[in-house]
């Protein structure tokens, strides 16, 4: 029997892989801590001293501070308006009947499959004309507005599958029908709404089209529009871009080791529902 | 709003020919009427009606103008933009070279997630361990993907030409984004390595769906491992291969982040995927009719692609 023997060589190719895939990690972290000359001067050895002012740097001269600010209040914002508008809307097209409506159905999938590329160019004149540009309120509106049909599918797939007896014994009992919903219903869709959140957070976290038509401006950016110009900058500090890499990079890695289940159970819904 | 209004006037009773209705649905008492769900809908409509029905139409009226965005005065040249845009040899490159990365991506990342995947579930211990590191490049933005392997690709720091030197491979260093033949490429294993993550993620998912008993049976009539794979793995995975099919594509368009961070386009326009098209005629070029007309045509081909592979995995459902 050759099994132990290929059980043994496939452990030895998974543990190279990995090893690969995280180097780029590795390899950001330790430029994050040299100084410019020490970048130059390869990719294979320990900083001499570990320079946390390639941090200060980016976070002061480079604004990240700002950028911060910005992807934080305008993620926060983005997830709370989404899921707030969205559970409610689910929940009619799963169990109100009147919302069994042939265009409304239409407009959302239309809203769905349609990729936010295709109308970037009118999204901009319309949000401008709003005033709403430079201002992360105007990422804000145009990332619900784009997410919105997803969240309701994945929102009505989570109400399709609590049980009609329960909204029935409700009704006999003569609750209202926002009453079924808030007290009943909401609390038994939970786990629906936080995967939700989880996955609105990060495509807000991580949305760069919608960051770079909107936000033009240097004060109103978000982090991954902020660091692309950093990165693109005449002259770049090598060490402090690094550090500002590990700085967009860590909240990522923070939310997804802290809520590791919600995080891929989000997208992986997020994507195949 | 006025879709909402007008399309949930419908009473409950003439809805239910729509779709196949079910008993139960006659028995039900009374939900409330249009007005109740009216009002449920309403805050998400709005949002729908003005960020995604609004800016669809006025992509129409602006593709019926010849606007470069700072005219006062539009000059109104009915289909002419359309036409204009359709012939455009750059819009059809732009299409063909989204239609080329959607196909190495499907080489590279989801080639990658499925031989993980199948690997990971024949593991008795540590699939956990495996399945969290492998997935980590994941939850970076592709916008920080790209800055952060425009640094990997960089002549001078980089770190593939590094680990070329190292090897004695120096006869390879060379600027990988600034080389026509090697920044496609480049781009797609740096795409690539963010997203298998996420195929592994759902072949895993998909792969642990199959029966025990298939692949049991398989052994008993004396199949081995590439033969099991063939026979039993791949037919269990056709409901997950469509959906990432679909994904895959869709990731050629947002593969604007990755580019726009790494050579936004370039050298030339060999880098242009019809996202990166759209944003240059518009904002660069000025060529906003164009652009809006662009982008109804991108949005008309994606729909009609998503509607094709829907179809072909229900047909897989019901066979």
């Amino acid at each position: 029997m050759t099994g132990s023997l290929s059980k043994s060589l496939l452990l030895a190719f998974l543990i190279v892989v990995s090893a690969v895939s995280l180097l780029p990690f590795v390899w950001v972290t330790l430029n994050a801590f040299k100084s410019n000359g020490e970048i130059f001067g390869g990719s294979f050895s320990l900083p001499q001293e570990w320079l946390w002012s390639n941090f200060e740097i980016a976070w002061t001269k480079g604004r990240f501070s700002a950028y911060f600010l910005n992807s934080v209040g305008s993620s926060i914002a983005a997830t709370v308006i989404g899921v707030i508008v969205a559970c409610p809307a689910g929940y009619a097209f799963a169990k109100l009947s009147a919302s069994r409506s042939q265009l409304l159905f239409w407009a959302y999938l239309f809203g769905l499959t349609l990729p936010v590329q295709a109308i970037i160019v009118p999204l901009f004149y319309q949000l401008r004309g709003y005033g709403l540009t430079d201002n992360i309120w105007g990422l804000v509106v145009v990332l619900v507005g784009t997410g919105t049909p997803f969240a309701v599918f994945l929102m009505r797939s989570f109400y399709r599958d609590l049980p009609n007896s329960l909204l029935e014994a409700a009704r006999i009992d003569g609750a209202s029908e926002w009453a079924i919903f808030s007290k009943v219903m909401l609390p038994l869709s939970m786990p629906g709404v936080l995967a939700l959140s989880v996955f609105t957070f990060l495509t807000a976290w991580n949305e760069y089209l919608l960051a770079l038509l909107l936000l033009q401006s240097e004060g109103s950016r978000t982090i991954p529009t902020g660091l692309v110009a950093f990165a693109n900058a005449d002259l770049p500090q090598y060490g402090p871009l690094f550090a500002g890499i590990v700085l967009a990079i860590l909240p990522s890695i923070a939310v997804y080791v802290i809520l590791q289940r919600s995080f891929t159970e989000g997208l992986v819904a997020g994507s195949v529902k | 709003m006025s879709g909402a209004g007008t399309s949930s006037a419908n009473p409950p009773a003439a809805s239910g020919s729509a779709s196949a209705p079910r008993t139960i649905r006659r028995r039900r008492p009374r939900d409330g009427g249009w007005l109740v769900a009216a009002a449920f809908l309403f805050p998400s409509a709005v949002f729908l009606v003005l960020f995604v029905l609004v800016p669809t139409g006025q992509a129409f009226y602006l593709s019926l103008f010849d606007w470069n965005g700072l005219a006062a005065d539009m000059n109104y040249v009915g289909l002419g933009t359309f036409i204009a845009a359709i012939t455009d040899p750059r819009l059809l490159a732009s299409l063909l070279l989204t239609l080329i990365w959607w196909i190495m991506h499907l080489v590279l990342a989801v080639g990658s997630g499925l031989l993980l995947a199948t690997i990971i579930a024949r593991l008795t211990a540590g699939r956990a361990i495996f399945r969290t590191l492998l997935f980590l490049p994941h939850v970076l933005s592709l916008s920080v993907v790209g800055v952060v392997w425009a640094q990997i690709y960089h002549p001078s720091i980089g770190l593939l030409n590094d680990i070329l030197k190292s090897v004695g491979l120096r006869f390879l260093i060379q600027a990988w984004l600034g080389n026509t033949n090697t920044v496609l490429p480049a781009i797609g294993v740096a795409s690539a390595w963010q997203a298998y993550g996420f195929y592994m993620v759902i072949y895993l998912a998909a792969i642990q769906g199959i029966s025990r008993e298939l692949y049991e049976a398989a052994r008993m009539d004396g199949a081995n491992v590439l033969q099991e794979f063939w026979h039993v793995t791949l037919p269990g995975l056709y409901n997950a291969t469509t959906t990432v099919m679909v994904l895959a594509f869709i990731s050629a368009l947002k593969g604007f982040g990755s580019v726009w961070a790494m050579t936004q386009g370039g050298p030339g326009t060999s880098t242009e995927l019809v996202s990166v098209y759209l944003y240059r005629e518009a904002f660069q070029y000025g060529e906003v009719s164009k652009a809006a007309a662009g982008g109804l045509i991108l949005g008309v081909i994606v729909i009609v692609i998503t509607m094709l592979f829907n179809r072909w995995r229900d047909r897989g459902m019901h066979s």
